[in-house]
C-alpha cells in the first residue's frame, strides 16, 4: 500500500527501467533456458520433461548402456546433450530455485528493509523459487513413499519372469530327451517312434525350481509343469511371500515345441 | 525515497543473489566435470549431488542468519534436511535399482542365448540320432559317420553353424567327433555367463556357453557358463 502511494506521489516508477530491462532480460534467459532443456528431453528421450533431476538422468544413461549391451552393441560415450541436461537439472533444481526462495523468504523476515523493493523482489524470486522447490519437494516426497513399493514390484516380477524363463528351459531338455527316446528303438530302451512310457529322467540337469508332469499319447507329448519354489541363486532376488501358483503346459512333437505354450497363474 | 537510494537498494539486493546463484553454478560445474567419466555418469551426478547439498545448507545458514529469528532458522534448517534426507533415499534407491535393471538386461539376454543355442545344437544332433536309429543296413554306420553324411562341413574343432541372417551371433562348434560320441559347444558372441572367470573352450573369458553331447543313449545338456 505504502509502495504504491509513493510510486503514484513521487511520479516516477518504482524500479528504473535499467532494472526492469534486466528483470526482462533474465526471465527470458530463464524461458530459453527452459526450451532448451525441454527440447534436449525431447530429443534424448522423446518426452517432455522439465526439469529433469540429474539422478534420473544418469538412471536412464544406465538403462540405455544395458540396452545396447543386450542387442550386442558397443557402448557409447555420454553425449553432450545428456550432460547440458543433466546440468540444467542441477543449476535449476538446486541453485537458481533454491536461492531465488530462500532470499524471497528472507526479505519477508527481515522486517526493517524498505518496503518499496522488498515487495517487487519478494513476488518475483517467490514465484519463480517456489515453483521450482515446490515441485521439487512434492516430486521428492511422492517418490519417497512410492519408490521401495516400486522397485519392490519390479523385482517381484523380475523374479516371476525368471522362474518362468528357467521352467521353459528346463520343459526344452525335457523335450529334447523325450524325442531322443521315441526316436530310439523298443531294444534299446526307447520309444520305437512314439512317446508312449516315457519318463522325465531324475538326472536331467534341471533347475529344480517346477515340477514336471508328462503325458505320451503316441505321437505327442504333453509336458505340463508347475512351479514349486522361487530361484534361490540370484541375490538380487529375495522372495519373502509364498510361492505363487504359476504353470506352463507344452506339447511335443517330433520336431521340438508345438507353439504357442500354454501359461496359467502368474505366468499368464 | 528517491531514485539513487532506490537503485542501490535494489542492487543491494540483488547483488547477493546473483553471487550465490554464480557460486552455485560454479562449485556444480567444475565439480561435475572433474569426476565425469566417459561412460558413466553416475559418479559426476553423485559428487554434484554431494557439492549441491552442501551448498544447500551453507545457502540456509547463510540466509537464515540474524536478524531472522532464531527458530524460524531451525525450522528452515530441519525441514531442508528432512527433505535432502528423502531426495538421498530415492536416488540411492534409483541407482541400485537403475543399475540392478541392467544386469537383469544382461542375464535375461545370456537366457535368451542359452535357449537358443540349446535348441539349435540338440535340433542338430536330434536329427543325427533319428538318422542313426532309423538305419536298417548292415553295416551300421556309426553315429559320427552319420552326423557327417548329414553335415559334410563338420570337423572337430571346427565351427559348425552357419548364421541364418546377418544378425544371428550364435556360434557352435565341434568339441569332439568320435564314432559313438558328437560334442557341440554353442554361445552367442556377446553373451556373458555366470562366472566372469570361466574359460570358454575357444580362450575367451566369462562367456555364456553351452554344450550337448550325443551318444546312441541320448543327449546330454551341461550348461558350463
Amino acid at each position: 500500500m505504502n509502495s504504491q502511494i509513493e510510486t503514484q506521489e513521487s511520479g516516477k516508477p518504482e524500479i528504473p527501467s535499467g532494472y526492469l530491462f534486466a528483470l526482462i532480460l533474465a526471465s527470458l534467459v530463464m524461458i530459453g533456458f527452459a526450451s532448451l532443456s525441454i527440447w534436449l528431453s525431447v530429443k534424448i528421450w522423446g518426452r517432455m520433461v522439465i526439469p529433469e533431476l540429474p539422478y534420473m538422468i544418469a538412471a536412464g544413461s544406465e538403462i540405455s548402456h544395458g540396452l545396447r549391451e543386450f542387442s550386442g552393441a558397443s557402448l557409447k560415450e555420454l553425449s553432450p546433450n545428456l550432460i547440458i541436461l543433466a546440468l540444467l537439472g542441477f543449476i535449476a533444481i538446486y541453485i537458481v530455485g533454491p536461492v531465488l526462495l530462500l532470499f524471497a523468504l528472507r526479505r519477508r523476515w527481515t522486517p526493517r528493509l524498505p518496503a518499496t523493493s522488498r515487495i517487487r523482489l519478494v513476488s518475483v524470486s517467490s514465484l519463480c523459487g517456489g515453483v521450482i522447490v515446490g515441485l521439487f519437494v512434492l516430486f521428492v516426497s511422492t517418490s519417497f513413499f512410492t519408490q521401495s513399493s516400486t522397485v519392490r514390484s519390479v523385482r517381484r516380477a523380475q523374479a516371476i519372469g525368471y522362474s518362468r524363463d528357467l521352467m521353459i528351459r528346463d520343459m526344452l531338455i525335457i523335450s529334447h530327451d523325450a524325442r531322443a527316446y521315441k526316436f530310439r528303438p523298443v531294444r534299446n530302451g526307447g520309444g520305437g517312434g512314439r512317446f508312449d512310457g516315457y519318463k522325465v529322467p531324475a538326472d536331467l540337469p534341471l533347475s529344480n525350481i517346477g515340477v514336471y508332469n508328462v503325458e505320451p499319447a503316441d505321437t505327442i507329448l504333453t509336458v505340463a509343469g508347475t512351479i514349486k519354489t522361487m530361484p534361490a541363486d540370484d541375490p538380487a532376488i529375495e522372495w519373502r511371500e509364498p510361492v505363487p501358483d504359476g504353470g506352463i503346459i507344452a506339447t511335443v512333437i517330433e520336431r521340438g515345441f508345438s507353439f504357442p505354450l500354454k501359461f496359467s497363474g502368474v505366468f499368464q | 525515497m528517491t531514485q539513487d537510494e532506490r537503485n542501490i537498494e535494489i542492487r543491494r539486493e540483488w547483488s547477493p543473489i546473483l553471487g550465490w546463484m554464480a557460486t552455485g553454478v560454479l562449485v556444480v560445474v567444475v565439480v561435475f566435470f572433474l569426476f565425469l567419466e566417459p561412460y558413466d555418469l553416475w559418479p559426476a551426478v553423485n559428487a554434484s549431488g554431494i557439492a549441491s547439498a552442501v551448498f544447500l545448507i551453507v545457502l540456509i545458514i547463510a540466509v537464515t542468519r540474524p536478524p531472522v529469528q532464531r527458530y524460524t532458522r531451525w525450522i528452515v534448517l530441519a525441514t531442508a534436511l528432512v527433505v535432502l534426507f528423502m531426495h538421498w533415499y530415492s536416488w540411492i534407491e534409483q541407482q541400485e535399482q537403475s543399475k540392478w535393471q541392467r544386469s537383469q538386461l544382461m542375464r535375461i539376454h545370456s537366457y535368451i542365448s542359452g535357449a537358443i543355442a540349446t535348441t539349435a545344437m540338440g535340433d542338430s544332433l536330434l536329427l543325427c540320432l533319428r538318422d542313426y536309429c532309423a538305419q536298417s543296413d548292415v553295416p551300421r554306420q556309426s553315429m559320427g559317420e552319420v552326423f557327417l553324411a548329414r553335415f559334410p562341413f563338420a570337423r572337430e574343432g571346427g565351427s559348425f553353424y552357419t548364421p541364418l541372417h546377418p544378425d544371428d551371433s550364435l556360434q557352435v562348434h565341434v568339441l569332439v567327433l568320435k564314432p559313438d560320441s558328437i560334442q557341440l559347444a554353442g554361445r552367442i558372441s556377446y553373451a556373458r555367463g555366470r562366472n566372469p572367470n570361466f574359460i570358454a573352450y575357444d580362450g575367451r573369458v566369462g562367456v555364456m556357453e553351452h554344450r550337448v553331447t550325443l551318444t546312441a543313449g541320448g543327449l546330454r545338456h551341461e550348461f558350463t557358463n
